[in-house]
């Protein structure tokens, strides 16, 4: 199987003990049954597997939110037993948990190792009370220390969350933004750069947070893990592989209220993405509201360029040339001329700079809405 | 019918004392219109007009009304535009009539407005009758407000009515007035005809109606009519009535107020002022008072997309047709390419002109920081009147520069007279009157350069007097001033567009607060943005806005890219609606951004 052939499964959790103010992911507070929801997913998946003939073979597994944590271990369990129901999963390599620090303790690890899941992502956030507190996170910066600890104890993979560019970060050094007893163990590093527009309150000035960005990619290199994305870093080897196949173009299911999926169509050149519009109270009473969103061929060209080039590998020139039947250096020449301080470019593979990513979204936009001409090459076979 | 039987009068009031609700409560009590079928403000017919509570035109309406008396009278009641940018028509229809209601708000007392109309309403040699209006309110005040049109104005209160054109109460008694108070019309129909243009406006299915008031003669249809003021001669197709809807009639008599058709396709033959005499029997001389409606505020507009510069100027005809006082011509600017220069009656006249060019023709404009007309005598002896900043000769060729001024009257608590004075004062202007009209309630006059006042006057009297003040000016005539011109410079290129005329002494501060106010309005940019004000050569003030650094999305993940396409495409919109001077894109906030200096950050 060729790499970007594997399948993703991501299940959305929309619970939350308390939303926090600059999330933008769909979840509820209160007077929830997950026992519902689990039958409901199901329900959900094989509809969309009906709906849009996605073949139910899964390399990747990842329970996001919301809050999944906040699930008790039989949730999962069940979850288990349920997917082998209904799907192939005897090639399932990376099986993702994301957790609160404050939700989760030793015994929940080992219940998850057990079950099968192998890789925690943390919510960690910060390790800086104050921080913590203006985000309107519910835990303290010796919880979410404690919970990496734990995760550690059990699993190998583990990730950490933090967000930078928050008030009050201003002049902190890169080192600062880290606990050191625990970059040793930890694999996988995500680095969010608050977005200034939407949280204009608790935003720091973008050419600060810029800055702090630039140092800690470099803190970050020197203690061994490698930026692979604009916003993540890990040792070797310990990518998150899901979350890759994002930006590869790969195909991925998406399950629960306001999922989101995508199918490429690698005969006819096209994709189709497709998402859940119902809230948690319609959703389990199992009514879907399905979008649906055709992707033809000049914007799929497009949209593979733009998510490819969010990774420090960038684009591969012939590989994109394979899969999608054109030279994106040859199609893309305007821009990436338009461009050229933020690219590193050769006749085999183009990517952004460091400063290229932290711009990105004034290349993407021109990408995603660049006309030149092109006419789809229909694929043999 | 006989002439004692008719009267003809105005409504005058300061904004929102109750002139249209009292005119609505006289056509109901005379049966003009069904009360099931009233819509509020029935007078003021165009969308704009009732959105912003301001009447644009001139009305007239012509109803019967039985009286107490026995017999049976003619109404012609004339509704006047309501704002200091229309004065000019507001004179003219009063003109037309031989009366004034002057209403007043019996819990506010006299303001601004109610002075510049009553003044206009005693030029013209009116009856004036006074109606306090809200009466119904418990902050009235009927005593003290009579007490104030006696003294501040100088009017008798013998007849005053108490009224509440809301609940009703006193408008028989209104009624009753006007034929008590007001004179019948004089004048023969007998005589040579003259008649008094006091509106006119372009139907798309029966060429311009004109609104008139026939002083002498007939106007009756076939007859060739003339306009004295441009000598063109039309033959009438059908002279009628408002009741409120169009009354066709036999003619229009000496006393009588009513509509001409004649087939005229252009609004400018039409002008308000103007006399109406037959032709070959031409009246002695024409009815005094007429003048060429002259803008006074100037701004350019130009499309956002060059390609809409056709629609622009289709657009722009088509209001012409409607609207004589509106003037424009081609402009180009090095920085905002084609283009028209406008000229405006007053600021209002301006908003609403842009507003109706943006919202019924859906075009995309940026139009620069308003500007007056400058006097200005070359130093070899030559006099230009230059409306455009980008226009000015240099300066070593100026010998002189004069500027319009007004006589601006403003109506406050006494709260806030140090404020008001302040602002006058860094305005430049000159104080001519300071009055107590009642212990808390100050009349302020003052001569204010017109630049001063297009330039965001309004909004600071507001804000300084938390809305307590009531504002009204004239132009008074022109003033010589010590001006210069302020450039702006966006990465070392003046931009034309950007160019204002200030006063020497404030040169400095503008240029500051000005330079400030585009950094901010300008977004980051790919690279560096350097913004100088200069006087000439000579470079006063400098801001940077600084290379843009971060735009980034940091999640990006399966249902983020949905997110993320829209997020995209509103920031491409964005940059749409920004107009590209050289490299550099610059919002059409950024013209304007004279207006937006707000001058408290000194």
């Amino acid at each position: 199987m060729n790499d970007y052939e594997k399948q993703g499964l991501y299940v959305h959790i929309p619970f939350c003990k308390k939303k926090c103010r600059y999330c933008s992911f769909y979840s509820i507070t209160s007077s929830f049954s997950p026992s519902s929801y689990l039958d409901s997913l199901f329900i959900h998946f094989c509809y969309l597997k009906d709906r849009f003939s996605f073949s139910p073979v899964f390399s990747t597994l990842y329970f996001g939110g919301g809050t999944p944590s906040l699930l008790d271990l039989n949730f999962f369990e069940e979850f288990f037993v349920k997917l082998n129901k209904n799907a192939d999963i005897s090639d399932l390599k990376e099986v993702t948990l994301e957790v609160n620090p404050e939700t989760v303790n030793p015994h929940y690890f080992k219940g998850l190792k057990g079950i099968g899941i192998n890789r925690i992502s943390i919510g960690v956030q910060s390790f800086d009370d104050n921080i913590l507190k203006v985000m309107g996170r519910i835990h303290n910066s010796n919880t979410a220390k404690k919970s990496v600890e734990q995760a550690l104890n059990e699993f190998e993979n583990v990730s950490i969350d933090l967000i930078i560019g928050v008030k009050g970060q201003e002049g902190k050094r890169a080192e600062e933004f880290f606990d050191f007893s625990l970059l040793n163990g930890v694999k996988h590093v995500s680095v969010y750069m608050l977005e200034g527009e939407k949280n204009r309150g608790i935003a720091m000035d973008d050419d600060i947070t810029a800055n702090i960005y630039t140092d800690i990619v470099q803190f970050l290199k020197e203690n061994g893990f490698f930026q692979y994305e604009i916003s993540n870093f890990s040792k070797k080897g310990f990518e998150s592989k899901h979350n890759k196949l994002y930006w590869h173009g790969n195909n991925y299911l998406g399950i629960g209220t306001m999922a989101h999926s995508f199918i490429l169509n690698e005969k006819r050149l096209n994709g189709i993405r497709f998402y859940d519009n119902t809230d948690y109270f319609t959703f389990i009473n199992r009514k879907f509201l399905i979008g649906e969103q055709r992707i033809e061929y000049e914007d799929l060209v497009a949209e593979m360029f733009m998510l490819m080039l969010r990774m420090n590998a960038g684009v591969d020139v012939s590989v994109f040339e394979e899969r999608f039947g054109i030279n994106p250096i040859d199609y893309f020449s305007e821009i990436l001329n338009e461009f050229r301080g933020y690219f590193i470019m050769d006749s085999r593979s183009v990517r952004l700079n460091l400063n290229g990513m932290l711009i990105s979204n004034e290349i993407f936009e021109k990408i995603l809405f660049f006309n030149g001409k092109i006419r789809k090459k229909e694929k043999d076979g | 019918m006989s002439k004692e039987l008719i009267r003809n009068f105005s409504i005058i009031a300061h904004i929102d004392h109750g002139k249209s609700t009292l005119a609505d409560r006289i056509l109901e009590k005379t049966q003009a219109v069904e009360k099931r079928d009233m819509k509020e403000q029935i007078l003021d017919d165009m969308d704009l007009e009732r959105e912003r509570g301001i009447t644009i035109k001139a009305h007239a309406v012509t109803v019967k009304y039985q009286a107490k008396d026995g017999k049976e009278y003619t109404f012609n009641l004339i509704d006047t535009p309501g704002h200091v940018d229309f004065s000019y028509e507001v004179s003219r229809s009063l003109k037309a009539c031989e009366g004034a209601i002057l209403v007043v708000d019996a819990s506010q007392g006299v303001e601004a407005q109610t002075l510049a109309n009553a003044y206009l309403a005693v030029d013209n040699d009116l009856e004036i009758l006074p109606v306090l209006n809200k009466i119904d309110l418990p902050a009235a005040d009927p005593d003290k407000v009579l007490e104030q049109i006696e003294h501040v104005i100088g009017l008798d209160t013998e007849h005053a009515v108490l009224v509440s054109a809301k609940t009703g109460v006193g408008v028989d008694e209104v009624l009753e007035k006007i034929i008590e108070v007001f004179p019948p019309p004089e004048g023969d129909e007998n005589n040579p005809t003259a008649a008094l243009i006091f509106d006119s406006w372009y139907d798309p299915y029966r060429g311009v109606v004109i609104l008139t008031r026939v002083f002498d003669g007939r106007i009756y249809p076939k007859m060739k009519m003339k306009f004295m003021a441009t000598g063109k001669v039309y033959e009438v197709d059908e002279v009628g009535i408002f009741t409120p809807k169009m009354k066709k009639t036999k003619e229009l008599k000496a006393g009588d107020v009513g509509y001409v058709i004649a087939g005229i396709k252009n609004i400018q033959d039409t002008k308000i002022g103007d006399t109406i005499t037959e032709d070959g029997k031409e009246c002695k001389e024409p009815l005094p008072g007429f003048q060429e409606m002259k803008p006074v505020v100037f701004s350019s507009f130009f499309p956002t997309e060059n390609t809409q510069y056709d629609d622009l100027r289709d657009a722009m005809e088509k209001l012409k047709l409607n609207d004589a006082a509106f003037v424009f011509e081609p402009e180009t600017s090095d920085a905002l390419g084609f283009g028209f220069r406008c000229g405006f009656l007053g600021l209002l006249h301006m908003e609403i002109i842009q507003e109706r060019l943006e919202r019924e023709y859906n075009l995309d404009l940026i139009s620069t920081a308003p500007s007056v007309e400058y006097k200005i005598t070359r130093t070899n002896g030559e006099v230009v009147y230059v409306s455009n900043p980008s226009k000015m000769p240099e300066a070593q060729y100026i010998q002189k520069i004069e500027e319009p001024v007004v006589d601006a009257t403003i109506v406050t608590k006494s709260d806030f007279v140090g404020p008001i004075l302040q602002l006058c004062t860094e305005r430049r202007g000159i104080q001519k009157r300071l009055e107590y009209l009642s212990q808390e309630r100050v009349l302020i006059e003052y001569e204010l350069p017109l630049n001063e006042i297009v330039i965001d006057f309004y909004d600071r009297l507001k804000s300084v007097s938390r809305g307590y003040a009531s504002f009204d000016y004239s132009i008074a005539g022109m003033r010589e001033s010590n001006l210069v011109k302020l450039d702006i410079l966006v990465n070392g290129e003046i931009v034309d567009a950007l160019s204002v005329i200030v006063h020497k002494d404030k040169a400095y501060y503008r240029a500051q607060a000005l330079t400030r106010k585009m950094k901010e309005l300008i977004p980051r940019q790919m690279f560096e943005v350097a913004i100088q004000a200069a006087i000439g050569r000579r470079v006063i003030a400098r801001t940077t806005v600084k290379a843009l650094r971060k735009n980034v999305l940091a999640k990006c993940y399966g249902g983020d890219i949905t997110r993320k396409r829209k997020l995209l495409e509103k920031q491409k919109e964005g940059k749409k609606r920004m107009k590209a001077v050289g490299k550099v894109k610059i919002p059409q906030e950024a013209f304007l951004a004279i207006l937006k200096v707000n001058e408290d950050q000194k």
